[in-house]
């Protein structure tokens, strides 16, 4: 398993690092939105709600902990799809490799760059003025861990789904509108009227993005929403659950793609 | 059964028939077809280590459903598919350490990296590692002609030592049998031959047993010692190629004559002959097809044999053979061709 993970974390760099001007424009572009957010923060240096500190770093939070979350939400989808549109994913399938172990595979780099990105991200920020509790990180990396394997059963799902029906991804297009709307990335999800509110509280990023701005802001013991303790042992529940079942349908829609012969096309 | 006493492919009776769409999936789940399409039809095969065997047969005729069953990358409706003693369907993880397989083109390569971390990566994915990675490495771009090519990347290879580096990817984990599906599609007649040379040499060095699709009438016929015809779904011929019903000792025999008059009496001689067949007649010349052989024709033409100005004899070219045989089985399924 130690093997297959760093084989798929090398051949992932050498090929990100095989398109230096891609690279340097992607990195450039997930870089935009700071510089947005932090002049729409001097908009609203006074918040009309409480945002635990200032709004920058409050958006920040929601920004980083998405774009984290994400790479387990669209991470398996988007390189099944990859692997499938450039002809390499039967050849995946035929090395004595358990298929189980491909969605842990093909994500792992998508992962470790998204991490480095989101530091990156931080650092910026902190230069531009952010503050952060450096008592809450330990608890914030955890949950974020936690929140990923929780976005990760539902992206393995979404990666059931593109398996078969190939360009087609309802689940993750409608999922990453909700979590934009209702997860509270960039306003407090008490501005929403109570009936869209539930709707947050079905989405595992609302929690996630809550718990860290209750850990990592100067102000934000006191912002409304659940606990860092409540929230972990959620996510463990959860994923408890979610995660291996996942896996298992992920599995079981390999096998309908072996037996229907959907596996290759695209 | 051992592994090492198992024939290298035995499929019985396999049958992939693929299935549309249920109607309330077809939203989200486009297949192409509407009606059940028999792929397989009760596919018998038995094939043993050290060999080449070639799997002809033209487009829609059954080769890649055969050889993803093969490296358990589809399973079959009916019958079974066993590789070196292991079942295709029920064992597919341990199948696929003991295949090793080779895609038609080139996109399962990753062209932007050099040879050496395409192989790497297979390598490590195998659970290979360290020196003995590194030799293996060494060992496969070597026996593909490869062997100063490690650090060249993949788009600056042309399309036969792309193949030549799938081929060496397919052969890293010293897999028993190799499955090569189309492996010259996409190569030119010499960069084709050269290929075929390898896997000739790996086969023998190696021990090796490989099944090998094509639709090239060249190839069928350089490795003519084993072949498998298939035609919609169906095993049309199995075995040698010289074993083809008797087809292919058939020739063309064209004789003219000094005078018009011999050529008809000739005609009219030939007409009657056993296995023969008058293709054409001009005014001094008579064209037959026959099996029997020339001295048995001449015998047949009797006084006539004195009149002859000239002989020519042609082998029937293979394809034609393989038309013809392709068209009876067509007819006998009451198939249009």
């Amino acid at each position: 398993m130690g093997e297959v993970s760093a084989a798929f974390i090398k051949i992932g760099y050498l090929t990100t690092m095989s398109y230096p001007l891609s690279f340097v424009v992607d990195q450039i572009a997930t870089l935009t939105p700071i510089f947005t957010y932090y002049f729409v923060a001097k908009v609203v240096e006074t918040p009309s709600v409480d945002v635990g500190g200032d709004y920058f770093t409050f958006v920040i939070i929601g920004v980083i902990t998405t774009r984290l979350l994400a790479g387990g939400l669209r991470g398996l989808g988007d390189e099944l799809e990859l692997a499938v549109s450039e002809g390499r994913f039967e050849s995946l399938l035929a090395q004595p490799v358990p298929w189980r172990t491909l969605p842990f595979g093909l994500v792992q780099w998508g992962f470790i760059w998204r991490a480095i990105n989101a530091a990156v991200i931080v650092v910026i920020a902190i230069g531009l003025g952010s503050e952060f509790l450096l008592s809450g990180v330990p608890a914030a990396l955890l949950i974020v861990l936690l929140g990923t394997f929780a976005t990760m059963a539902i992206g393995n799902l979404a990666a059931g789904v593109k398996l078969l029906a190939k360009r087609t991804d309802p689940i993750i297009a409608f999922y990453q509108i909700a979590v934009f709307i209702f997860a509270g990335v960039a306003y407090p999800i008490t501005l929403l009227p109570r009936a869209l509110q539930i709707i947050s509280y079905l989405i595992p990023e609302t929690y996630v993005i809550a718990a860290l701005r209750k850990l990592l802001l100067p102000g934000g013991a006191d912002l409304p929403g659940p606990s860092a303790p409540s929230v972990i042992l959620g996510l463990l529940l959860f994923n408890a659950i979610a995660f291996p079942a996942s896996l298992w349908l992920f599995g079981r829609t390999l096998e309908y793609g072996r037996k229907t012969g959907l596996l290759g096309g695209y | 059964m051992s592994v090492a006493a198992a024939p290298a492919v035995e499929v019985r009776g396999l049958t992939k028939v693929y299935l549309p769409s249920p109607p309330w999936m077809r939203f989200f789940l486009r297949t192409q077809i509407r009606e059940p399409v028999r792929a397989l039809d009760e596919v018998s095969i038995r094939f043993d280590g050290g060999q080449i065997c070639a799997v002809a047969g033209p487009n829609g005729a059954g080769k890649t459903t055969l050889f993803k069953i093969l490296t358990g990358l589809l399973a079959p409706t009916e019958g079974s598919a066993v590789v070196v003693g292991i079942d295709a369907t029920r064992e597919s993880p341990q199948l696929r350490r003991v295949v090793g397989f080779m895609a038609g083109d080139d996109r399962s390569l990753w062209l932007r990296l050099t040879c050496q971390q395409n192989l790497e990566f297979r390598g490590r994915l195998q659970g290979l590692r360290g020196a003995v990675l590194t030799a293996r490495i060494d060992d496969v771009l070597d026996a593909v002609g490869l062997g100063d090519m490690h650090d060249r990347v993949g788009f600056a290879l042309s399309s036969g030592m792309r193949a030549r580096l799938q081929l060496a990817c397919a052969l890293l984990h010293e897999p028993p049998v190799l499955i090569l599906d189309e492996p010259t599609a996409t190569i030119d007649p010499v960069g084709s031959f050269e290929l075929l040379q390898k896997i000739r040499q790996v086969t023998v060095e190696r021990k090796l047993a490989v099944l090998f699709s094509t639709h090239r009438v060249d190839e069928i016929e350089a490795l003519g010692e084993n072949v498998v015809l298939l035609h919609r779904g169906h095993v049309v011929h199995a075995g040698p190629l010289d074993r083809l019903g008797g087809k292919l000792e058939r020739q063309v025999v064209t004789i003219d004559f000094v005078s018009a008059e011999a050529a008809r009496a000739a005609a009219d001689r030939l007409a009657n002959a056993e296995a023969t067949e008058v293709v054409e007649q001009s005014a001094y010349a008579v064209t037959v097809a026959t099996s029997a052989r020339l001295g048995d024709l001449l015998d047949r033409l009797g006084e006539a044999t004195s009149s002859i100005r000239s002989l020519n004899e042609q082998r029937v070219p293979l394809r034609e053979v393989l038309a013809e045989v392709l068209a009876e089985k067509d007819t006998e399924h009451g198939l249009d061709a």
